[in-house]
């Protein structure tokens, strides 16, 4: 098994790892952005959602089916 | 330990981070954007409802329209209201409704999760944990009081009438007698898309008020008894703009308007003719008017309301 370096490169295995570091990072990052999106979608979903729910209950419509909105 | 070994344990580390992360974002994200859709959808539904309704309503308006109550009008000879003996008469009948607000807790309270489609899970649970945090709920939570909310009328043994929006959110119910006296109260029922609800009080029973058999007419004088901000007894008189359906704030149904001085906190008030007779209850007011619930139809739903409770 060859132990000398013979293109001059000291460690030939660190770049895959450098490039496996960037990219999993970058991953991990566009999570954290996707959960910050995800947490202001929900703030929103408490505010709006409790008046609109409100609403739904008030005008007596909450016993119908479904969420879909169906055109008329 | 060389360079590549540190690369190589970074790597796999952050690797793993990543595909947990973005399992954890993905499922969020999943959830929230699903609520948000249903969230849309029930806002354009109750959009198209109110324009639905709102298109019949107008339809069906006229002067012959404006003029018709839910009971026949009242023909009788009209009397000259004596509004400080009318009030003085009434008031031993009429409540003020004071409440503490229900906490903000983890949002267990918040209506969103009544909207067909809305989803809750661990994501969503984990989201209103950091919100919670993030705005410190339990502070405000802390902070909360009792205080007059809204207003109510005896009108049968230990039972009040008051309008539904007044009980809803409402963790603890007091009310305080025309004589000063606090009552401990419980909620028998509210039946929301009516605005109407029934509440039993503890101790004596109230003498009930008068209820009107007919509706008075089109201009003809009434007087309203409520809390308006929180300020119980208060009375404001004014006269019966029109009748009418409305769908903006609930089920379509049939309403009295009336344009005597009313601000928050008078919901749920009595409102009487120039007899002293309980006509309707303060409901929602739209501008210098005040929708009110007719008391034939608040008496229909109450009676429902008890007998929902019973079985």
């Amino acid at each position: 098994m060859a132990t000398a370096n013979l293109n001059g490169r000291a460690e030939p295995g660190i770049s895959k790892y450098c490039i496996t570091f960037g990219v999993s990072l970058a991953a991990l990052i566009l999570a954290g952005g996707v959960l910050v999106f995800s947490y202001w979608q929900h703030v929103e979903l408490l505010h709006e959602g409790d008046r609109v729910g409100i609403r739904l209950e008030r005008l007596g419509l909450t016993d119908q089916e479904g969420a879909q909105h169906e055109p008329r | 330990m060389s360079r590549v070994k540190a690369w190589r344990r970074a790597a796999l580390a952050t690797y793993i981070a990543a595909g947990a992360a973005l399992t954890l974002a993905g499922y969020a994200v999943a959830t929230t954007a699903a609520n948000a859709n249903a969230l849309r959808d029930t806002r354009e539904r109750i959009e198209d409802f109110q324009r639905e309704q709102t298109a019949i309503a107008e339809n069906a308006i006229s002067a012959a329209s404006v003029r018709r109550g839910t009971l026949p009008p009242d023909t009788r000879p009209p009397v000259a209201p004596d509004w400080p003996a009318l009030a003085e008469r009434a008031m031993p009948s009429v409540v003020a409704l004071a409440g503490i607000n229900k906490p903000y807790g983890l949002a267990e309270s918040n209506h969103a999760w009544r909207i067909p489609g809305v989803q809750q899970n661990a994501a969503t649970a984990a989201l209103t944990r950091v919100r919670a945090w993030h705005r410190d709920w339990p502070k405000e939570d802390a902070k909360r009081r009792q205080r007059i909310i809204c207003g109510g009328v005896a009108v049968a043994g230990n039972q009040v009438l008051t309008v539904a929006h007044c009980v809803e959110g409402q963790e603890a119910l007091r009310v305080r007698t025309a004589a000063g006296e606090w009552r401990d109260a419980r909620v028998i029922g509210a039946d929301v898309s009516r605005d109407v609800a029934l509440i039993e009080i503890e101790g004596d029973p109230l003498p009930p008020i008068p209820v009107a058999e007919v509706m008075p007419r089109q201009g003809q004088d009434v007087m309203a008894i409520g809390s308006p901000g929180g300020y119980g007894f208060a009375v404001g008189v004014g006269i019966v703009a029109w009748y009418g359906r409305d769908a903006a704030m609930l089920s379509p149904d049939d309403f009295m308007l009336v344009t005597a001085s009313i601000i928050g906190g008078n919901s749920g008030g009595v409102v009487v003719n120039t007899r002293g007779e309980a006509v309707s209850l303060v409901s929602y007011g739209y501008g210098i008017y005040t929708q009110t619930v007719p008391i034939d139809r608040a008496q229909a739903v109450a009676a429902e309301i008890e007998r929902r409770a019973v079985r």
